[in-house]
């Protein structure tokens, strides 16, 4: 091969820059350490090294995550331990109080550092880390705690919580977080009451009505949700409670308060139960002793045991009117150490004019018949409840059976006259022009009276001045029943808002029409919008207007209507009336009302006896078909609807449900006690050190007797202030302390005792399980002056008046309240300091993960690191041997070069 | 004879250095003998020479050797192209390095986990709408880079059509004139030649070429069997400018009209970067980013924020179609120009269903109303969706519309934007068709290359941006509504995200990019060994060729010593004859005196 000057030169040059390529990689490898720099140098490697330094990169942010949730989970654990120091003083001091005599300045000095530890328990329980509340949930902002104070101020009643459950978590790898934070629920409130219903899913409620919730009343619409009900019972003050609705349509309240419990009232209908908040025969709640209450403030007889006991309207009372009447009582093993027991507790003839004497009088007959006191007996709102002394999760519900009959073996409830709908008050107008009074008359049939006579019309006037209220008209009307012959017969009261009369005579005897009602001055009655009849038995439609109906031709056009003997107007009973429906569309509900009617008007039987109409719920029209004869005596069933031709009540939204026209009223309060931290410190003070004291007390007399009237004319004006209510009452003359309590009662609708103590000291005390706050009563003279003289008698306070419930064992004697160290209210304290210390294991143990896992993460790290070093490092002392190498290869080539180039034969020729 | 030898031999010399020259032989022939005549011929034998004269003067080349490098030139040129568009592309991702982009989504999710730690902070908010910003920032680095590469291949393009043009021009010139001088067999335009020969070689480096001598000594050149140079006649290339997104892009055609397929060279290298190789990285990253962006805001809007508000986006605005104004406005006035001087007339024009009316007034020479006023009125009248700009790029300075929208994108396979149409319609007044703007041209983004990503108006929620409080830490508690200022679920959720396995079809987000990075990595190893081969292939040839055609300065220097020696040997001849003349004429003859 010819080798030209020129390829000397190229091949030379070529070398000479691969050389230097070579050179310039290597320089680079070494200067940055690395054995490639960019992803197309070894793209194999470069995967790597990019999976090694994102996972290399979440490690370090892993890892902050681990020391911020290890300092927080550190910070708890220490707060946790504070709170254990506090229990641990807490069971000293209890035990110190078991093992001395103490004098009730001793008792004092003890309650007065238990009150301390209470607070230091509340501030260390409001502990925060870098200004978030860590006991908080997700709440973290705001103060989760809060001690409820007793009107001086100082001593804690309760401890309400307003954080939530949420837990928060730290993620320590790519598969799995730690949670950091205790709830304050769970840890100071572990066994707080949380009831959960079995709701009704997604549907709606076809009533309205109401229920209780720690004795607040919270009303339900029909059309409600469950979600409007949740929103109701949240948006009502003063409930104590949360409640909410999972995804699967269940509703739970959750009590907010350290030692409160949920107490659930139905009031006139089933509402909880219907809820699935209260469970007719499967009882198991828990800790809490089973309670049954029989009779609630409606006077509804509950549980499907029928109780000749009746309790006191206002002015009215109860009476037992023969020696018949008994309570049956059977109590199970879980009960009565093991063994059943059952009892039939006679009740004394005679009147109790209030719910307490008849209480005292159930409880002395329980321990005489019993031989022991097994069963407490109270007054819970107006209602007779029972209450085994054994409770715990063993003791069930249904080891408490109550039963009993009378005579006649049935006790209906007497007929029930719905009047006014506002609780505003009518505007009664002088219509006769007479006497300024309008009346009205109630013909008492026979049924209805105690000695079955058929009494004549009773002219009832009602004061056109003063019939301000519903209260004054309720009030103005029992006065006229009073002074006649009505008197003990009949009553008016408020319900549910409303007017309403009651005939005071009961069982399944007692007819609706035995109490009616006729104007004396035209237009009373309906200016009281009292209607003399019951509600007409109704078939209510199911499809709104819009979008209407369609009937197409030959199709499903014709349906039945078959009245009863009640509903016939002549108590015949007549055949099934077709109604033929002629063809098309009827858009609203008029329309087809109107059909509906042309086909009855042509109907003999029909004609006058039923009809249709148009009702409005909710600003949606509905059909329905009502009769026309009302009254107690119509029964729903007396009008019934069928298909002729298939599908078309279904066709015509007619199907509905029929609404009868009284609600059952049988509804159960559940008792239940919270048993926590706060809960046990708050009742070892109470229950143990509990020293007297005022605050059950709502109004203190100074100048009264016990039986002593208020001295106040028959025209002055009470006003009652509480719970930032006020409420005027008309006085009257025969009113006295017991009168005041049983208004006072009858307004807040909690218990109202009048006490009487050793020392002669009067007071009216708070007997029920609610706080009341500032409670204020003044009296007016008729011209609205302010009668000074008898504010002074009442020592009203400004702060919460608790009820007598926390602080009953003030009022029990020194003996009572001796205890040995067995006492399980220690056993409490001890639960407590467990809990708090079973918390704080889970704390340390969670700390522990955390650095376990941060110790792991180092060496992860490491190991990543090599890896990446591996892949992507570059070996140094290979590249500077690799480098010094070429360098030589350099330096021979150049010198090689210079020699090879420079000459050329030309250089020799002479 | 000698002393033509010897000029070739000078020549040869003075050009051992001349790019493209080949060495060149004087080819010698004797001259025919004398023939003798007659009687007395015979006596001795042999004839007498006449002597020597140069034939030619012919190149030293080997053709098979040229036509070997010409098709491996093209080889080379493409894959030294396409590895410096691959490294660039490569490049943009900046990994491997501690700042690459797959740090930035790193820094992302980071940040989340670290709202996580501290929702209730306004300061891990604020770290953490610094960080979004930085990775939109990123994404829009990252694409104007994508957009520049884009730009500078079709620049590329553009250039190396004209060099082949000049190239072809060149050659067809010099065909004429070695055509003229080589009008008989041993005249040989050597230097001419080289010259052509020199350009066929830079051409081949350009584009793939196919050349044959004709009689007359003309080369025709071929590209993919169509005539690029004929005798003196050259059919040009042409560089078919259209205006995208992206800018001017450049087809290729013949000056017949018909496409060019080209096989090799750099040409070829630059057209498949444009068209493979770009837009499917771009892609890939547009994937990565959409599918962030999505996913991102799927989640967030389901959060609640500390104002306890929800359903909101944290990335917005996303550009799915875009049309082009071609009729560029004044640079000095861009949006500013009036609408007389941009020559709109009144009437109404229609986007959608929205009716935008102009008026005689509006129009009018003395009027204030200008093209960037009656765009806002179609930002008004769409609630933002349609957006009008002055597209600057490229100095074109034509209007856009853009529709923002949020795309609906199936991360299954290909990536395909649904986006609802701009659909632009012209009533009475001329707006559209007098900014140059036909609404049949609505250009689908992110379906159709060139790619333009939805990164381009990437930005944070306004609302996010106003107010920290609307960054989504918490999950909805059981009733749906706002849980509380402690509540982390969602960071936590979001934090999870760079690992939920189907974030791209069945890849995580960090797999899938990292598949992205890998790729191009692979294909610049493959091309970086590609591009060594073929030097060292390149090497060969040229070695051979030098080793036929190259000036060997020895040997020239042996050829010009034998040149002289020969000379000095003719001129020792003709003094010899001299002296043998100048006996005879001379010095004969004295016998007889």
């Amino acid at each position: 091969m010819r080798v030209t000057h020129n390829s000397l030169v190229n091949n030379f040059l070529s070398r000479l820059t691969d050389l230097d390529r070579k050179l310039m990689v290597l320089q680079t490898k070494i200067t940055t350490g690395n054995e490639f720099n960019r992803p197309g140098e070894n793209p194999a490697g470069a995967s790597q090294v990019l999976a090694i330094e994102s996972t290399l990169e979440q490690l370090f942010q892993y890892r902050d995550n681990m020391h911020d949730g290890s300092s927080r989970l550190t910070f708890v654990d220490g707060n946790l331990a504070a709170i254990g120091d506090y229990l641990h003083r807490t069971r000293e001091l209890a035990v110190q109080g078991a093992n001395t005599y103490l004098t009730s300045t001793d008792r004092r000095a003890i309650t007065s550092e238990l009150n301390q530890i209470i607070h230091g328990v509340v501030t260390l329980s409001n502990a925060d880390y870098n200004k978030r509340f860590v006991y908080a949930g997700y709440q973290t902002l705001e103060k989760p705690f809060e001690a409820v104070l007793a009107s001086d101020g100082v001593t804690p009643v309760d401890v309400i919580y307003k954080g939530d459950r949420g837990l928060i978590a730290r993620n320590i790898n790519m598969d799995s977080d730690i949670d950091i934070n205790f709830t304050g629920k769970e840890l100071f409130l572990e066994q707080t009451e949380e009831l959960t219903g079995r709701a009704v899913t997604g549907e709606e409620l076809n009533y309205s009505g109401f229920f209780r919730i720690n004795g607040v009343t919270v009303l339900v619409n029909q059309s409600d949700t469950l979600m409007d009900i949740r929103d109701r019972i949240n948006g009502t003050e003063g409930v104590g409670v949360v409640a909410k609705v999972d995804p699967n349509f269940v509703l739970s309240l959750e009590s907010l308060s350290a030692v409160g419990e949920i107490r659930l009232e139905d009031t006139g209908g089933t509402i909880l139960e219907d809820l699935g908040l209260i469970m007719k025969g499967a009882f198991n709640i828990g800790l809490t002793p089973p309670v049954l209450p029989l009779i609630d403030s409606q006077g509804a007889i509950k549980t499907g045991a029928v109780i000749p006991l009746f309790p006191s309207p206002p002015g009215a009372g109860v009476t037992i009117d023969d020696t018949n009447d008994r309570l049956v009582l059977r109590l199970g093993p879980s009960a009565n150490d093991g063994d059943y027991l059952r009892v039939a507790v006679m009740l004394r003839q005679g009147n109790y004019s209030t719910m307490s004497e008849l209480v005292d009088m159930v409880q002395e007959r329980i321990v005489a018949d019993m031989g022991e006191n097994k069963i407490i007996v109270r007054d819970n709102v107006g209602a007779l409840e029972l209450e085994t002394y054994e409770s715990g999760s063993s003791v069930v519900m249904e080891d408490l059976v109550v039963g009993g009959a009378d005579e006649s073996g049935n006790f209906d409830t007497a007929s029930v006259l719905l009047g006014l709908t506002a609780t505003g008050g009518p505007e009664i107008a002088d219509t006769d022009g007479t006497d300024g009074n309008d009346k009205f008359s109630i013909d008492l049939g026979i049924s209805a009276h105690e000695l079955g006579m058929d009494l004549d019309p009773v002219e009832i006037d009602i004061d056109a001045d003063i019939a301000l209220t519903l209260t004054d008209l309720v009030e103005s009307i029992n006065a006229s029943i009073r002074k006649s012959k009505l008197n003990g017969l009949v009553v008016a009261r408020e319900h549910l808002g409303r007017l309403e009369f009651v005939t005071l005579k009961q069982g399944e005897d007692v007819l609706g029409s035995d109490l009616q009602f006729a104007d004396v001055t035209a237009g009373t009655l309906a200016a009281l919008s009292i209607s003399n009849t019951l509600t007409p038995a109704t078939v209510v439609g199911t499809a709104p207007f819009p979008p209407g109906v369609t009937i197409t031709a030959g199709v499903d056009d014709t349906f039945a209507i078959d009245l009863g003997p009640s509903a016939s107007g002549d108590w015949s009973d007549p055949p099934a009336q077709n109604v033929i429906l002629p063809a098309g569309a009827y858009a609203t509900a008029a329309s087809l009302a109107g059909a509906i009617n042309t086909e009855i008007l042509a109907n003999t039987v029909l004609n006058g006896n039923v009809e249709a109409a148009v009702v409005n719920i909710l600003g949606v029209d509905y059909v329905e078909v009502r009769t026309l004869a009302t009254g107690s005596n119509v029964d729903i069933s007396d009008l019934q609807l069928s298909d002729v031709l298939p599908g078309t009540l279904l066709n015509l939204g007619l199907n509905g449900p029929t609404v009868p026209g009284g609600g059952s009223t049988d509804g159960q309060g559940i008792e239940t006690e919270a048993e926590n931290i706060f809960a046990s410190l708050i009742r070892l003070r109470d229950d143990i050190f509990g020293v007297a004291s005022k605050d059950s007390r709502l109004v203190d007399l100074k100048n009264y007797d016990e039986d002593e009237f208020l001295g106040l004319t028959p025209d002055d004006r009470i006003e009652i202030t509480a719970n930032g209510v006020t409420r005027r009452l008309l006085v009257q003359g025969y009113t006295t302390l017991e009168h005041l309590a049983s208004e006072i009662s009858d307004f807040l609708g909690i218990g109202v005792e009048v006490t009487v103590t050793g020392e002669g000291t009067i007071f009216l005390e708070n007997i029920s399980n609610q706080p009341v706050n500032g409670m204020s009563i003044l009296a007016y003279d008729p011209t609205g002056k302010s009668r000074a003289d008898f504010g002074k008698a009442f020592d009203a306070f400004n702060g919460t008046i608790l009820p007598k419930s926390t602080l009953e064992s003030a009022h029990l004697s020194d003996e009572e309240r001796f205890y040995d160290v067995s006492d399980p209210r220690l056993g409490d304290i001890d639960r407590s300091w467990t809990h708090a210390i079973d918390f704080r294991s889970r704390a340390g143990s969670a700390i522990r993960r955390l650095e376990l896992a941060l110790t792991q993460s180092d060496g992860f790290e490491i190991q990543l690191r090599e890896r990446k070093e591996l892949v992507q490092g570059a070996d140094i002392s290979e590249l500077i041997t690799e480098l010094k190498s070429k360098e030589n290869i350099l330096r021979s080539t150049l010198s090689m070069g210079s020699r090879v180039l420079q000459p050329s034969l030309f250089d020799f020729l002479g | 004879m000698a002393q033509a030898a010897l000029d070739t031999v000078s020549h040869n010399v003075a050009n051992a250095n001349t790019e493209g020259f080949s060495r060149q032989r004087v080819d010698i022939v004797a001259t025919s003998a004398l023939p003798v005549p007659g009687i007395s011929q015979g006596a001795e034998p042999g004839q007498i020479g006449t002597g020597v004269r140069v034939f030619a003067v012919t190149r030293i080349r080997d053709e098979f050797l040229e036509f070997v490098f010409r098709s491996e030139n093209g080889v080379a040129g493409e894959s030294e192209e396409t590895k410096n568009g691959l490294e660039n592309i490569e490049s943009f991702f900046n990994e491997v390095g501690e700042r690459g982009f797959a740090q930035v989504i790193e820094n992302f999710f980071n940040a989340w986990e670290v709202l996580s730690n501290d929702p209730e902070s306004r300061s891990t908010r604020a770290n953490l709408r610094d960080v979004a910003q930085s990775f939109i920032n990123s994404v829009q680095d990252i694409d104007d880079r994508f957009d520049i590469e884009s730009r500078r291949l079709n620049e590329q393009i553009r250039l190396k059509v004209e060099e082949v043009n000049l190239f072809a021009k060149q050659i067809a010139n010099l065909n004429e004139q070695i055509s003229s001088i080589e009008c008989s067999e041993n005249l040989r335009a050597n230097d001419l030649r080289d010259s052509r020969d020199l350009l066929v070689a830079q051409l081949s480096r350009l584009i793939n070429v196919d050349v044959h001598e004709d009689s007359f000594s003309a080369y025709s050149v071929n590209v993919a069997g169509h005539s690029l140079v004929e005798k003196h006649f050259v059919s040009p290339l042409e560089a078919d400018a259209s205006v995208t997104s992206a800018g001017l892009s450049y087809t290729l055609k013949f000056s017949s009209g018909l496409p060019v397929n080209l096989t090799s060279g750099e040409l070829s290298g630059l057209i498949k970067l444009r068209e493979e190789t770009l837009p499917d990285a771009w892609h890939s990253f547009n994937i990565v980013v959409s599918a962030m962006v999505n996913r991102v805001n799927e989640l967030h809007r389901q959060g609640y924020g500390l104002d306890e508000q929800t359903n909101r986006d944290f990335f917005i605005d996303i550009v799915t179609r875009e049309l082009y104004g071609l009729n560029p406005l004044p640079v000095l006035t861009g949006l500013d120009t009036k609408l007389s001087d941009a020559g709109v007339t009144s009437g109404d024009f229609f986007i959608g269903n929205e009716r935008i009316v102009i008026t005689d007034d509006d129009v009018s020479p003395d009027s204030d109303v200008t093209v960037g006023d009656i765009l806002q009125a179609i930002a008004d009248a769409t609630d933002g969706q349609v957006r009008g700009e002055l597209d600057t790029v490229g100095g074109t300075n034509g209007v856009i519309l853009r529709l923002h929208n949020p795309p609906d994108i199936d991360f299954g396979g290909s990536a395909s934007v649904h986006g609802d149409d701009i659909d632009a319609k012209e009533g009475t007044s001329n707006f559209l068709s007098a900014l140059g703007i036909d609404p049949s041209m609505e250009v689908e983004i992110s379906q159709d290359p060139p790619y333009v990503n939805i990164s381009k108006s990437l930005a944070l929620n306004p609302l996010i941006r106003q107010d920290l409080d609307a960054i989504a830490a918490a999950r909805p508690n059981e009733d749906g509504g706002f849980s509380g200022p402690g509540d982390n679920r969602l960071a936590l959720e979001m934090a999870d995200l760079k690992n939920f396995r189907e974030f791209v079809g069945g890849d995580s987000l960090s797999e899938y990019y990292r598949g992205t990075v890998v790729t191009i990595g692979v294909k610049v190893q493959e091309i970086t060994r590609l591009t060594h081969n073929q030097n060292m292939i390149m090497e060969q040839i040229n070695q051979r060729r030098e080793s036929v055609s190259g000036v060997s300065l020895d040997e020239e220097a042996i050829s010009m010593i034998k040149f002289q020696r020969a000379l000095e040997a003719a001129a020792r001849m003709i003094s010899v004859a001299d002296q043998i003349l100048d006996r005879i004429i001379n010095n004969m003859g004295y016998a007889g005196r």
